[in-house]
């Protein structure tokens, strides 16, 4: 079943409609979740930053505050980060920081929340497939973080070739993170 | 943002790293906002760059140096080298086709064309008998200055016969070069020969085509033409029978 656009989304809850606040929820949850923790770097602010925002937002859409639809995900995407910096002052008022907030932590939140078991099998076999100069390209990109110029520049090949085997093994990965998800493999 | 600018400036892969400006950044929220499919490549890219990073941590993804993995020093002398070989052919190859080409083809068109104008300049009796006019038994008449009262000299033509060949001796003469002149009994001229050469034994000899030659009476003058001035040296009738 298609979700509903967000013309409907809107007309529905400004005509009081069973359930189309549930549905703008569902629609949106996970990217401003997303957001949030990608900025907060902590699952409880993210979950906080959430919450907040969808009762900013439906209240906006109810008293017909929304310019139109159409910029409903701007509207949301303005929402979070007001919310965010308010996050922020909060933080600084008391004296807390990310830094000091996620010192315990290796990886940052936002990265924990994308690495489980699934995400770690899948991309083991990814490396199996892949042939040395490739594992090294993709070491050099995402663990020693360099551009896709300067990683070129030192296998001495082309920067699409960089590129290729980046968008290789993340399609490598999508299709095996997807057989695990599913249980067809291991 | 379309998909084919998040595609080509890896908006994607730039975001998850935090390598976008801020209105890049702001523009790409709002997309993948809208965009459930942006939105699951997002995700996937996020799992990926976080499980590389996680397996380069536990050792799984290990890394060759550069220098293990790059062309080997050897492989690209010997390339840089083949390829200045390959560069200098090219070179020569291209001075020979713009440089040395143009030139032995004119050299060849101004030969062809001595070639031609000496061709040209050569008298019919020089030139070969082409394959149909190589006659075994081609007529022969010699002819003799004639006096009014004396027979013309005959020849009798058979339909077979494509030459004709004319014998005459000018007798002692300073002219090398002669021509000869064929009228008709009409005074109209049928055919000329020009810079017909004596043979070793003092005679003119000159092939004619006999399709030219009607039956009757014909009148051939022969004229002294090389060295200058020319100068009537004989005047000669000739009979043809066809039968």
């Amino acid at each position: 079943m298609l979700s509903p656009t967000d013309t409907e989304l809107v007309n529905n809850i400004q005509n009081g409609q069973i359930g189309a606040e549930s549905a703008l929820y569902e629609k949106y949850s996970a990217k401003v979740y997303y957001l949030a923790l990608r900025e907060s770097k902590s699952s409880h602010d993210a979950e906080d930053v959430r919450a907040e925002t969808f009762l900013r937002v439906i209240q906006a859409v109810r008293r017909n505050q929304v310019q139109s639809a159409e910029a409903l995900p701007a509207f949301i995407l303005g929402v979070t980060r007001n919310v965010l910096r308010e996050l922020y002052v909060r933080r600084r008022q008391a004296g807390d920081d990310i830094s000091s907030a996620a010192a315990h932590l290796i990886t940052p939140s936002h990265e924990r929340l994308f690495l489980d078991r699934e995400v770690r099998l899948a991309i083991e076999k990814t490396i199996q497939r892949l042939k040395p100069r490739e594992r090294t390209i993709l070491h050099m990109c995402f663990y020693e973080e360099l551009p896709t110029e300067e990683i070129a520049k030192r296998m001495s090949i082309a920067p699409e070739r960089v590129r290729l085997v980046k968008s290789r093994a993340l399609k490598h990965f999508r299709e095996l993170h997807d057989r695990v998800k599913s249980q067809k493999v291991f | 943002m379309m998909h084919a600018e998040i595609e080509k400036a890896e908006i994607i892969e730039r975001y998850v790293r935090s390598q976008l400006g801020p209105t890049e950044r702001k523009a790409f929220e709002e997309h993948f906002l809208g965009c459930d499919e942006c939105f699951e490549r997002l995700q996937a890219a996020e799992r990926f760059a976080t499980g590389m990073r996680d397996a380069a941590e536990r050792g799984i993804l290990e890394a060759q140096s550069a220098s293990q993995v790059a062309i080997p020093r050897w492989f690209a002398w010997t390339f840089a080298g083949t390829a200045c070989v390959a560069l200098i052919l090219a070179g020569l190859a291209g001075w020979a086709y713009f440089e040395q080409l143009p030139r032995l083809r004119g050299e060849l068109r101004q030969t062809g064309a001595q070639l031609k104008a000496e061709q040209q300049s050569r008298t019919p009796t020089e030139q070969p008998l082409p394959v149909e006019q190589a006659e075994a038994n081609v007529p022969l008449v010699m002819l003799q200055a004639s006096r009014a009262r004396e027979e013309a000299a005959s020849v009798v033509l058979k339909p077979d016969d494509k030459q004709l060949m004319l014998w005459i001796e000018p007798g002692p003469s300073h002219y090398r070069d002669f021509r000869l002149d064929v009228f008709s009994s009409g005074n109209h001229l049928i055919t000329a020969v020009d810079h017909v050469r004596l043979s070793r034994y003092g005679a003119l000899a000159a092939s004619l085509p006999t399709k030219q030659l009607p039956a009757g009476g014909v009148r051939i003058t022969l004229t002294g033409q090389n060295p200058p001035p020319a100068a009537l040296v004989g005047e000669y009738r000739l009979q043809i029978y066809r039968p």
